[in-house]
């Protein structure tokens, strides 16, 4: 999209408009109202100049793609057809080795907050199957993280189920869900799929909330009728319950994922996602049961979900219904769109600031706290003027949008 | 001769409008049959009926014996019936190469364990769909396009894409919908000279064409269709001299 500069001023105040309620006033701990205009003004002034830079420099943040480009090198087809062969860039290799020791570098909280950007980065991949790949736009991603929490703490909780069964059968557990949602569903398509698992999303919550002698309802698992501990992974004698454990642990994890990704991405199933998602009918003409694949992918990203629900419940050791709620579901979405749908690299990307960013907002600038959603908000808006494919699009994703726009 | 396909009164309705009423005809191995007729006279329904897109509202269609009547597209597929769109449907954000691999999905069988494991079955599986779809693009005559995005391949590209995406799910019989439209005297030479190499490999088709430069130059023989019915059937002479086919085409001579 092309953005013209007399539109610049234009954005800036109708965004200084917009927001002043939010921003602009304030209401006082003793119950007075005080109007503030400097921070709207900072933010119109600051959304005019980066509207103008970007708009001017065409820059574009093409800066970002170019100095990760070489990170997605390895991991490529098989078949020397269709790629050059892989290649290890050395900038992988410092990422790795620098997440490697960054443990060493980090405290408590950091630790913890590294933790959790991993578990979100495994959840927008597993995602990611389902939103980038087959192309499906599913807005309850939550509910299958839940299930998969849930499947583990009950059975850890109830039958002393150790970490690495509770790994299987929270994925599985989620797996059998997402095909059962997927079976009616996937006759729907767009947003009426959206609005299912929008549903689907809710329902679990509330299925988790109102089953007071199973879940433990809104107090969540363990309590006081469920005692116990959900287990931390041990690996023979050893118990992994420290944080750095779980770092590894989450580190392996998210390796995992994109070798999963990427190699599922290459392949003959791949492809008939892919075909499936340009063109349903032709896809089918071309040999390709549609409806089985799109379950395919549902399944597999449920199973991660799961994956990653039974990794959070084991770290966090506590969970409640009100960890999986919509917000939860949006923002692993907004990880996805705002990295770029369909490339690992972005969505990974995407996660990472979505998930550090608001926590900086949260931990360092308490100031800027209420402010936090609007920020978030104006960044999508933002994105998705200047940037819809995401900050690093999938080479697919480029064509589509930089080619129609010609047209 | 050996029946390839036969269509038994196919009738198709939509609503109250017969697309297709009583259409009967065979189609015998090997040959190149050509169904015509003015627009709207039901060649695509056609097409949609045989490739399962459509059930029929009545009547059978049997491909080598086997009564196919509501198999799904995707089985159809495999059982040998592969077809071209009339408008375009290529999968726009793959490159051409991946395009033709896409058609090869019916005759292979990697699964996701498979793409995930990379054990060695699954990377010579891989390589072969490779290189059968290279020969492919290599046969339509798009051997440097392989990593062009099919969305940006000239508009006679794309149609011999198509072709070479409905070969790579070998078929028996080969239904192009269409394919010359668009193409200008010289494309639509080499169309035909394409055409014939198909035929020469033994595959059976079945064509949609309205160049008549096309249709008589290559059809062994041609089926007429006006507004559903069948109105003759024959081959290429017999059908320039039919005077039902006149009419449907000009227009009935007053006197």
């Amino acid at each position: 999209m092309k953005l013209s500069f007399s539109k610049v001023p234009m954005y800036a105040l109708w965004f200084t408009v917009l927001t002043f309620p939010l921003v602009g006033i304030r209401m006082m701990d003793d119950k007075t109202v005080q109007f503030r205009l400097s921070p709207l003004i900072i933010g119109g002034v600051v959304l005019f100049i980066g509207a103008l830079y970007m708009g001017l420099s065409r820059v574009k943040f093409t800066f970002i793609s170019d100095a990760f480009k070489g990170i997605a090198a390895p991991l490529k087809p098989v078949t020397a057809g269709l790629a050059k062969p892989p290649a290890i860039k050395i900038e992988l290799f410092l990422l790795c080795l620098f997440l490697l020791i960054l443990p060493a570098m980090l405290s408590g909280k950091y630790m913890n907050l590294a933790i959790d950007t991993g578990i979100y980065i495994v959840l927008a991949l597993g995602l990611n199957i389902v939103v980038g790949l087959a192309g499906l736009l599913v807005l309850g991603y939550a509910g299958f993280f839940a299930i998969g929490a849930y499947a583990y703490a009950l059975a850890s909780l109830n039958f002393g189920c150790p970490f690495w069964l509770g790994l299987l059968i929270g994925g599985a557990v989620s797996a059998v869900f997402g095909f059962l949602v997927g079976l009616p569903s996937l006759r729907l398509r767009g947003d009426y799929l959206a609005i299912v698992t929008l549903g689907f999303g809710e329902l679990i919550r509330y299925i988790f909330k109102n089953l007071p002698n199973i879940t433990g309802g809104e107090k969540g698992l363990p309590n006081e009728l469920i005692r116990g501990e959900i287990h931390h992974p041990t690996i023979g004698p050893w118990v992994l319950s420290q944080p750095i454990y779980y770092y590894y642990l989450t580190f392996i994890f998210v390796v995992v994922t994109v070798v999963v990704l990427e190699r599922l991405n290459n392949s003959r199933i791949g492809r008939a996602l892919i075909a499936v998602r340009e063109d349903e009918l032709a896809a089918r003409t071309m040999g390709i049961n549609a409806t089985k694949m799109k379950i395919l992918a549902f399944v597999l990203s449920a199973a991660w979900a799961g994956f990653a629900g039974v990794l959070y419940a084991a770290k966090i050791g506590y969970i409640t219904p009100e960890g999986f709620r919509f917000e939860q579901s949006a923002l692993i979405l907004a990880m996805v769109i705002l990295g770029g749908m369909g490339s690992t690299l972005g969505v990974i990307l995407g996660a990472v600031i979505l998930y550090i960013i608001p926590w900086i907002i949260r931990d360092q600038l308490p100031a800027f706290q209420d402010y936090r959603l609007l920020i978030y908000g104006a960044t999508m808006v933002l994105m998705m003027l200047f940037r819809p494919q995401g900050l690093i699009s999938s080479k697919r994703r480029k064509i589509e949008l930089t080619e129609t726009e010609e047209k | 001769m050996d029946v390839l396909l036969e269509s038994k009164s196919i009738t198709k309705q939509f609503g109250g409008l017969a697309a297709l009423q009583d259409v009967s005809f065979e189609l015998n191995k090997g040959e190149i049959f050509s169904i015509i007729g003015p627009n709207g006279a039901g060649k695509t329904t056609f097409f949609n009926c045989v490739t399962g897109l459509y059930p029929p509202t009545s009547g059978s269609l049997y491909f080598q014996g086997e009564n196919i009547n509501g198999i799904a597209p995707y089985n159809i597929t495999k059982l040998g019936i592969a077809r071209t769109f009339q408008n375009i449907r290529l999968f726009a954000e793959m490159t051409a190469l991946e395009n033709v691999m896409v058609g090869m999905h019916c005759r292979t069988d990697s699964g996701v364990l498979s793409a995930l494991v990379r054990h060695k079955g699954m990377v010579r599986e891989e390589s072969t769909i490779a290189d059968t779809a290279m020969s492919l693009l290599k046969f339509v005559g798009l051997q440097d396009k392989q990593d062009s995005w099919a969305r940006n391949l000239a508009y006679g590209d794309q149609r011999r894409l198509e072709i070479a995406r409905a070969m790579a799910t070998k078929p028996t019989l080969l239904c192009l919908d269409e394919p010359g439209a668009g193409m200008n005297p010289q494309e639509t030479n080499e169309l035909m000279n394409l055409i014939r190499k198909i035929k020469a490999q033994g595959i059976t088709i079945l064509l949609i064409e309205h160049h008549m430069k096309v249709v008589m130059g290559i059809s062994d023989r041609i089926v007429v269709l006006d507004h559903g019915v069948k109105i003759a059937e024959g081959n290429c002479k017999d059908i320039q001299c039919n005077q039902k086919v006149i009419e449907a085409y000009l227009g009935k001579e007053e006197n």
